[in-house]
């Protein structure tokens, strides 16, 4: 998931800030500036109302410094001194957010509160309308801007942690183990997508290449969901050990899955199929020519 | 007239079944001669259990190819003989797969010893 990263000018340009808007925000920040104190307080009245707030800010002490670091960022964004080092900054707000879980919403929602706050101050001053309409437009354009930087780096974050999680699942997701000489077993636990699917496949038919397997029991008791789209995985699965010349029996089928199995008409073919893991393991062992005695 | 030409691909007989391994990439001339050889030499005999493709020395296997390894195993049922296809790779059996090949009514096995194991059974019924 590669992110499109583009420096200040070209993010100036995509959003058409010019010159003018930038001086217009200048000619706004001695009044806007006053008042920041005060919004922040007003901002943080309204999220002691919200169920985030007991849980980010419950500390007074990370209140305080919270509140100082909003009021450097209006300050920034007055100076509008928009280079890579704006950028940056904004981006590492859009990380922390992300690291903390601060969710889009109470961001996004934080955002509109204080632009509709710089709005109202800017309509009572005693401007004319072409200026106050030109401040107006060119604190849109800032804000939007900023609100695109944050979300993107939040984005990038929240889809590097997944991609991790993912890449760890798949790695412990096909664990074939030998029961026996020429018996593996897979138990399968969660969901099959065709891609896990795939790699089930992958991994099982090396499996029995290399230990000659003869019985390969799969095992579906952990998975939540059997559909259409699974159980044609699953027989997929059993097709292709078979051309090893491995016998698959899959085993774990609640009698849930036996229903919508055969609900659904999906033709199982010759597959073997057992209740539970015990039974599995009796037919791979009588196909083994083995049996297991009491002492 | 096919004493000149040979296919390439080995023919032997060994525990009574005949063994023949496939190492040279498929293509129809070559299965065509192969085929003739092998049912020659499968007449000739009288007492084996069956025949095995031993098919681990090759590393891909299209859909046509199966498809006319499929027909000569049909044209040996006509003789009256069973063949089990021993030893495909992962990888083809996984490309195979996702072809949608039509596996059915056919014998695999994982190693030759298997092979025989599985001829013996068929035998025996």
């Amino acid at each position: 998931m590669e992110v499109i990263s583009r420096n200040a000018t070209q993010l100036c340009d995509l959003y058409g800030i010019t010159k003018e808007d930038i001086d217009a925000i200048h000619e706004f920040k001695p009044v806007a500036i006053n008042e920041v104190p005060k919004m922040v307080e007003s901002w943080y009245k309204w999220l002691k109302t919200t169920a985030e707030f007991q849980e980010y800010f419950a500390d007074p002490a990370t209140l305080h410094r919270v509140q100082r670091m909003q009021l450097s960022f209006w300050e920034e964004f007055f100076d509008a001194n928009i280079d890579d080092q704006y950028v940056a900054t904004r981006k590492s707000v859009g990380e922390v957010h992300a690291r903390i879980g601060l969710s889009q919403e109470i961001y996004l929602a934080g955002v509109d509160h204080f632009l509709s706050l710089f709005i109202e101050v800017l309509l009572i001053q005693d401007w004319s309308r072409e200026k106050i309409d030109k401040i107006r437009r060119a604190l849109n354009k800032i804000v939007h801007m900023d609100m695109t930087i944050i979300v993107q780096s939040y984005e990038h974050i929240v889809n590097q942690k997944i991609t991790a999680q993912s890449k760890t699942l798949m790695a412990m997701s096909t664990p074939v183990t030998q029961l026996w000489d020429g018996l593996l077993l897979l138990p399968v636990v969660g969901l099959i997508d065709s891609r896990r699917a795939q790699d089930i496949m992958d991994n099982t038919l090396n499996y029995i290449s290399q230990h000659h397997a003869q019985s390969f029991i799969l095992d579906i008791s952990g998975v939540a969901v059997v559909d259409t789209a699974v159980a044609n995985h699953l027989i997929k699965i059993t097709k292709a050990t078979k051309l090893m010349g491995c016998e698959c029996i899959i085993s774990g089928l609640s009698p849930a899955v036996a229903q919508t199995i055969v609900e659904l008409g999906i033709d199982v073919g010759t597959i073997r199929t057992t209740a539970n893991l015990k039974a599995a393991i009796e037919i791979a062992f009588e196909k083994l020519n083995m049996k297991i005695v009491k002492k | 007239m096919g004493n000149w030409v040979k296919s390439g691909i080995p023919i032997q007989l060994h525990s009574q079944c005949i063994i023949a391994s496939f190492q040279l990439d498929l293509h129809e001339d070559l299965l065509k001669l192969f085929q003739q050889e092998l049912l020659h030499e499968i007449v000739q005999h009288t007492d084996i259990k069956g025949i095995i493709f031993d098919l681990s020395g090759l590393e891909i296997i299209d859909l046509v190819d199966f498809e006319r390894i499929k027909s000569i195993i049909n044209m040996i049922k006509l003789t009256g003989f069973n063949t089990v296809i021993s030893g495909l790779r992962p990888s083809v059996v996984s490309s195979l797969i996702m072809m949608d090949a039509n596996i059915d009514n056919l014998l695999y096995s994982i190693s030759l010893d298997e092979a025989i194991i599985i001829l013996d059974k068929t035998n025996d019924y």
